[in-house]
Parts: structure tokens; C-alpha cells; sequence
């Protein structure tokens, strides 16, 4: 029920950005990649590449192609697409591994359905077959490499940063090295040139701020995780914001949080939720800005920023 | 404002018809308009607090320079029109004559760059201004407040400030950067303008420059066939 419903929103966001067939030959790409993978591994591929994506970094190839080019996507561009879903699944691999989280968008992680060797070596897999569909574009390899790097780098800043009294402006960096390195890399795949590079920085940073909005609300639609944010301590827009209350900052960064304080704290970052809200907004302002300056045609931008606007009201 | 500029342009005005005059006359016109929209956008940065307008009561600043310029391209193009017009070697076809028609390709190409340069710094300066404009209300107020108080400053009003502060900062970097983008993006068009207007005309030369959409990175698709 959970899902079909899901599977119903994500496809109404694709036919409404206007990449419907783009993404159906996606889907077909990689079914067909999944299929010819190892034996060993394919039931575990199946699982995690066949349980209901946004697709929303192939959209912002997608749509950052449309808007600097007038000619249908490209195999490469479509292949670059296939591989950032590719990269982007080996991030959420990891990330459900080191978060311990049994369960994404209501179906359980890969790790806590195949154990967490099967999934560290899907992810590998993963990462090694991804680049060896890239052969012969070169391009496109130095910016997946570029990616993973500054993924890695980021996810052991943010680690590295955790339970520590930061403001908005390191929230900033660390969103825009994790989430805004990923849709950067896309905007690049997409464009071909670089000009939209610090559009699709700033979208990734609007997602991320999103992401953290709708954690701190409650929400389930951007895959869950503000449980273990909070119990970790890590630095989300609307923590940073309640952070500068100085008793709210020594609560955050206690070492060894109790529990039932947890709540308290959550309370305090939704009474930042306004707040953190008209910042997200300015973000908007911003990507928007870059959109129109940077693109011949910036409807298709334009519609990426309001959809992933969107996502912090759910 | 004083205006020195002004009666010696309005002299030069008189002399419509001259070319030569009719340019002088545009780039002293653009000159001052340049000086008018700094003015201008130094009175909105020291303005009321968050409007960024204060300055004198005029129109943009920046559209009126750029205005100005575009009448420094018009009169550009013209002086080289009637150069190549006036030339002795006009009706021969020589090399010379087709050095000169090419001259007169380019400056009105030259003039753009000219144009697409001071349009470029006075965004950047209007920028700045917008940025410190959104932020000075605030700074100047917790400056002004820790001036008069006894009290210590708190941990909360420091943690603002600083952030207050760093947030202004970044802004002020990520102004030039844009600006710095947008120049390179028209440079970039212009350039590609200045190659076609020097290709060879004949289209089955073997060097002939296929003129797409210029792009960077390993998918380009200006290619020059060998």
C-alpha cells in the first residue's frame, strides 16, 4: 500500500518534469544490467535497485541537458544517468549500514536483509561495474571520481563534526560536500560544459535542507533518518538554527544523550521549522537566479528547484 | 553632482554628422554615466538600513551606462563604416580592401567587449552593494548595541554575530565568482562571434570551422575537421 502509493507520487513528479519515456528506457537500462550481473549477487541487485527510486539525479541530468541543449538525451548522457543511480544506491548502501537502519521507505535495507558483508560487497560491485560502463567516456569518469571522493570526504566531516555547537554556515559546507557534491557532478553530467555547476550545488543544498526540514517535521517521504541524526548529533539546518541557544547547544552536543532528553531536542529544532523554512527559501531564490543566467532554456531548472522545494512539506 | 563632463559633451553633440565627434562624444557620455552609477551605488550601500536605495532619485544606474555604451558600439561601427567607405582602395579589391571590410567586421565586435567589460564591473559593484545592503542593518546594529551596553556580550548574541559575519563574507566571494562566470560566459560568445567573423567565407576550404554550440569538458562539439 506504502509503496504503490510512493511509486504513484514518484511517477506523477517524472511525467510532470516531462521525462516519462527518458525515464522508462533508465529503468530498462538498468533491469537489463541487473540481469546480466553475477549470479551471486543479482538477488541482492534486484532488492535494492527494484524497490521504488525518485530517479531524482537522472532527472537532474536529465533536465540539465534539456536545458543547454535542444537534441534528445544522448546514450552517453542516458548512461551517465544509469551509473549516478548506480553511485547514488552504493551511497545509500552505506549510509544504511553506518545509520544501522533496518528499514528505507518501508522496506528493509539491504544489509538487514542479506547481512552486511553481501551488502559492502553489492556496494563494491556496485562502484566497479558503474565504471566500467563509463568506458570511453572520459569526461564522465573524472566527474564520478571527483564524486566519490568528496563523498567520502564528506560523510567523514559530517561523522568527524557531530555533537558540536556549528552555525548555518557549516551546515552549509558539510550539505554542500555530501548532497550538493552529488547534484554538482549531475549538473555537470547533464550540461556537458560546467555552467551549471553551481546550479546543481545549490539544488543539492536545497534538497538537503529539504531533507532535514521534513526529518525534523516528521515525515517519512525522503526515506526517514531523523531519528538517528538526533541520537548522533548531527548537524542538520534546523539544529543549526536551535543551536544558537546556548542551552539547546549543550544538550546537542552532549557526548552520551540520554534518550528521553532526545524529544526535547527534537522540539526545540521544530520550533525552527519556520525559520528554517525562509532560509531554504532564499536557496531557492538563488538556484533559481543561476538557472535563468546560466541556461538558454531554464524551465526545465525552474522545475526541478519547485519540485525539490516541495519535498520539505511532506 | 558636478558635471564637467556634460557642456563638453553637449559641444561635441552640436557636431552631429561627424563620426569621429559623434564617438568622442559617446565615450565622454559613457565615462560620466560610469561615475554616475558609482555614485549612485555607493549612496544605496551607505542607505537605509536593508533597502539599498537611497541613492539620488534616478533611474538604474547600470541599464543608463549600459545604454551609453551601446551608443560607443553604434558610433564605432559607423567611424569604421565610413572609413572603409572613404578608402582609396575600396573599389580594387586588394588585400587591403579586404583587411579593412574585415576591420569593420570586427569592431563592432570590439565595442561589444567594451560594452559586455563595464556592464560586468558595475554589476559586480551593484552586488556588493545589494550584499552589504542585507547585512549592514544587522552588523551595525550589534556594533552600536555592544558600543553603549555595560553588559557582556552572551554566548548566543556572539554565535549570531559570527554567523552573521560569515555568512556576509561568503556572500561577498560568491558575487564575484557569479560575475566573474556571466563576464567569461559572454567573453566566451563573443569569441566564438570573432572566429566566425574571420572564417573563411569559401565553405569548401578545408579548415572550415563547423560553428555549433561551444562546451567545454569531452564532449565538445566545435570541432575543426583535419
Amino acid at each position: 500500500m506504502y509503496d504503490s502509493a510512493v511509486n504513484e507520487g514518484h511517477s506523477a513528479v517524472i511525467a510532470g518534469l516531462g521525462f516519462a519515456s527518458e525515464i522508462d528506457l533508465l529503468r530498462g537500462q538498468i533491469a537489463k544490467w541487473v540481469a546480466e550481473s553475477n549470479e551471486e549477487m543479482r538477488e541482492a541487485l534486484q532488492w535494492q535497485f527494484f524497490g521504488g527510486s525518485k530517479y531524482f539525479r537522472p532527472l537532474t541530468i536529465f533536465s540539465c541537458y534539456r536545458a543547454v541543449h535542444s537534441e534528445p538525451i544522448p546514450p552517453q548522457v542516458m548512461n551517465s544517468a544509469a551509473v549516478v543511480e548506480l553511485f547514488h544506491n552504493v551511497s545509500l548502501i552505506i549510509d544504511d549500514i553506518v545509520d544501522k537502519s533496518e528499514s528505507r521507505r518501508g522496506r528493509a535495507t539491504l544489509h538487514a536483509r542479506f547481512g552486511e558483508l553481501a551488502a559492502l560487497m553489492t556496494s563494491g560491485y556496485v562502484v566497479a561495474d558503474g565504471y566500467l560502463q563509463l568506458i570511453g567516456d572520459q569526461h564522465a569518469i573524472e566527474l564520478f571520481s571527483e564524486l566519490l571522493k568528496r563523498l567520502g570526504v564528506a560523510e567523514c566531516m559530517q561523522w568527524r563534526l557531530r555533537r558540536n555547537p556549528l552555525g548555518v554556515e557549516d551546515w552549509r559546507r558539510i550539505a554542500g560536500e555530501d548532497t550538493g557534491s552529488m547534484f554538482e557532478i549531475c549538473a555537470c553530467l547533464g550540461d556537458r560544459s560546467g555552467r551549471l555547476r553551481r546550479f546543481g550545488a545549490l539544488l543539492g543544498l536545497l534538497y538537503h535542507g529539504c531533507d532535514d526540514v521534513a526529518d525534523a517535521r516528521g515525515a517519512v517521504a525522503l526515506g526517514g533518518g531523523g531519528e538517528e541524526d538526533l541520537r548522533d548529533g548531527i548537524l542538520t539546518l534546523p539544529a543549526a538554527l536551535a543551536i544558537r541557544d546556548p542551552a539547546i547547544a549543550r544538550a546537542f552536543c552532549a557526548t552520551d544523550p540520554d534518550l528521553q532528553d532526545l524529544p526535547a531536542l527534537a522540539a526545540a529544532f521544530a520550533e525552527k521549522l519556520p525559520e528554517a523554512e525562509a532560509y531554504l527559501d532564499q536557496i531557492e531564490d538563488e538556484a533559481r537566479t543561476e538557472a535563468r543566467l546560466f541556461s538558454a532554456n531554464p524551465e526545465p531548472l525552474l522545475a526541478l528547484v519547485a519540485e525539490t522545494r516541495r519535498l520539505s512539506a511532506r | 553632482m558636478s558635471d564637467p563632463g556634460t557642456s563638453f559633451s553637449a559641444g561635441l553633440d552640436r557636431e552631429a554628422g561627424n563620426p569621429v565627434l559623434n564617438l568622442l562624444a559617446s565615450m565622454c557620455n559613457a565615462w560620466m554615466s560610469a561615475l554616475t552609477a558609482l555614485q549612485v551605488m555607493a549612496g544605496q550601500a551607505g542607505g537605509a538600513p536593508g533597502s539599498g536605495r537611497s541613492g539620488p532619485a534616478m533611474g538604474d544606474p547600470v541599464a543608463a551606462l549600459l545604454s551609453a555604451m551601446t551608443r560607443v558600439s553604434a558610433a564605432i561601427s559607423d567611424v569604421m563604416a565610413q572609413t572603409t567607405a572613404a578608402s582609396p582602395s575600396r573599389a580594387s579589391g586588394s588585400p587591403a580592401e579586404q583587411a579593412l571590410a574585415q576591420g569593420a567586421d570586427l569592431a563592432p565586435l570590439m565595442a561589444q567587449v567594451a560594452v559586455v567589460a563595464a556592464g560586468s564591473t558595475l554589476n559586480y559593484w551593484r552586488g556588493l552593494a545589494e550584499v552589504y545592503g542585507r547585512h549592514q542593518a544587522t552588523m551595525l546594529d550589534w556594533w552600536a548595541r555592544r558600543a553603549m551596553s555595560q553588559t557582556p556580550v552572551t554566548e548566543a548574541e556572539r554565535r549570531l554575530m559570527a554567523e552573521e559575519l560569515r555568512a556576509f563574507l561568503r556572500e561577498v566571494g560568491e558575487v564575484a565568482l557569479r560575475e566573474a562566470r556571466i563576464l567569461e560566459t559572454k567573453l566566451d560568445q563573443i569569441g566564438e562571434a570573432v572566429a566566425s567573423a574571420t572564417d573563411q567565407p569559401d565553405p569548401s576550404s578545408p579548415n572550415q570551422r563547423h560553428w555549433t554550440v561551444k562546451e567545454k569538458g569531452a564532449n565538445p562539439t566545435c570541432t575543426i575537421p583535419r
